[in-house]
């Protein structure tokens, strides 16, 4: 099993559903200020979506990823904070794995590392999404498409640099010891 | 017969059929049959659509964000009124309420299938498909976590205000995230250590099965529902198909 991917002990299953709430009720947190700010582009959202997608894939690996991205969605849907809720599922698992594979090619220890890792994942992601505004908000494919693209830009922006910074300090604390 | 006699596999198979006619069903009426199957349906297996009332407010809601999206991005119909680049077309309309009619049936439906079996039900559901329980046993944690992670992030946000931050408008909510935002993370993943070694010096994870105080087994009426549905959506899928070949 390659251990750049994979992690199946007990505090990363348990981290990924701790920290798939934690994803979740900034994801909350993010859409109603995007609901507000900017409710066709969710940037903040897309962008939140994103760097807890890389986080989490680089503190505790597969399945924890995947298994952070379904409960995220999972309750997203049961609460119904998004009518996108069902395409969420597959962004934040496809996202996820592809993170994964990017991320372990590299050390991770440079921000382009972390910019190249949160490019495959935001334009995977927002692919996703993208059907979901063709086929539930039945936008026009090329707004869609303009609209995720935005969306994905920016995240990878500046998802890229926060998981950098915040994935190191939570090295330095000893956390993930 | 009541909701909870169900298998959770009808349950789930009832909501992969929801989904389904949800994102296949172009018109209004299609989609308001769609909508009115499973209420009706909630309405039978339960005789009430109380725990439904909350979900009026979220779709109003995203109704009026679907119509934003469509009033600004819409290009079908006939210009009917224009205010510098805003155009606003015939159809956008009709696309919101098809919109706001899928988002309601999708978010019903979620809500139908995730409120109408208990946490341990969805964990046996798990490992009957042949999921390790170790990893179906999850569904329990982030069922009993979400409360006490919302109350903890709630804490923290009245901790910081005590210091002096504002978080009263959009924008004071936006210059807020960091400061509440990294406490609440330091302390999710310090949580989730601790968790994780309660939960190992209690066995979890010890020996590859374990045993469960209830099982659930698909009845005969199940498997007819099951077969029923699966039915339904073949039938579906081929009249889609075969004219494209």
């Amino acid at each position: 099993m390659n251990e750049k991917i994979f992690r199946t002990d007990t505090k990363a299953l348990v981290g990924s559903v701790i920290i798939g709430i934690v994803m979740l009720i900034m994801m909350q947190v993010t859409g109603r200020i995007d609901a507000i700010l900017d409710p066709t582009l969710l940037l903040l959202n897309g962008t939140c979506w994103a760097f807890f997608t890389g986080l989490i894939v680089l503190m505790y690996r597969q399945p924890a990823g995947i298994i952070a991205g379904v409960v995220e969605a999972v309750v997203a849907m049961a609460t119904g904070y998004s009518p996108l809720g069902f395409f969420f599922l597959f962004a934040n698992v496809i996202g996820s794995i592809v993170y994964s594979l990017i991320s372990s090619r590299f050390s991770m220890e440079k921000l382009s590392h972390h910019i190249i890792a949160m490019l495959g994942t935001a334009v995977t992601g927002n692919l996703c999404v993208m059907v979901g505004l063709i086929y539930v908000f039945h936008l026009d494919w090329k707004i869609a498409l303009l609209s995720s693209s935005i969306t994905a830009f920016v995240g990878t922006i500046v998802a890229g640099i926060l998981t950098k910074s915040i994935y190191g300090s939570l090295q330095k604390s000893a956390l993930l010891q | 017969m009541g909701l909870s006699k169900l298998d959770p596999r009808t349950k789930l198979a009832w909501y992969v059929l929801m989904i389904y006619f949800s994102l296949i069903s172009g018109t209004v009426v299609q989609l308001c049959l769609v909508l009115l199957a499973g209420i009706m349906a909630s309405l039978i297996l339960t005789g009430s659509l109380k725990q439904y009332k909350v979900v009026i407010l979220i779709l109003l809601f995203l109704g009026l964000q679907i119509l934003v999206v469509q009033l600004i991005f819409c290009r079908e119909g006939v210009l009917i009124y224009q205010w510098g680049i805003l155009k606003i077309y015939s159809e956008a309309l009709p696309l919101a309420i098809t919109g706001l009619l899928k988002a309601s049936i999708i978010v019903f439906a979620s809500m139908q299938f995730f409120t109408s079996a208990s946490p341990q039900e969805f964990t046996l559901m798990l490992m009957k498909f042949k999921i390790p329980y170790r990893f179906a046993m999850l569904v329990g944690l982030s069922v009993r976590f979400l409360p006490l992670m919302k109350a903890e992030y709630i804490s923290i946000i009245d901790s910081q205000r005590t210091r002096g931050l504002r978080m009263e408008s959009a924008w004071d909510n936006l210059k807020g995230i960091f400061p509440t935002f990294l406490p609440f993370l330091y302390r999710s993943v310090r949580r989730a250590t601790e968790t994780a070694l309660a939960m190992e010096l209690r066995g979890y994870g010890r020996t590859k099965t374990r045993t469960f105080t209830s099982n659930i087994a698909l009845k005969p009426y199940d498997t007819v529902l099951i077969s029923a549905m699966l039915v339904v959506i073949i039938i579906s899928l081929t009249s889609k198909v075969l004219p494209l070949i």
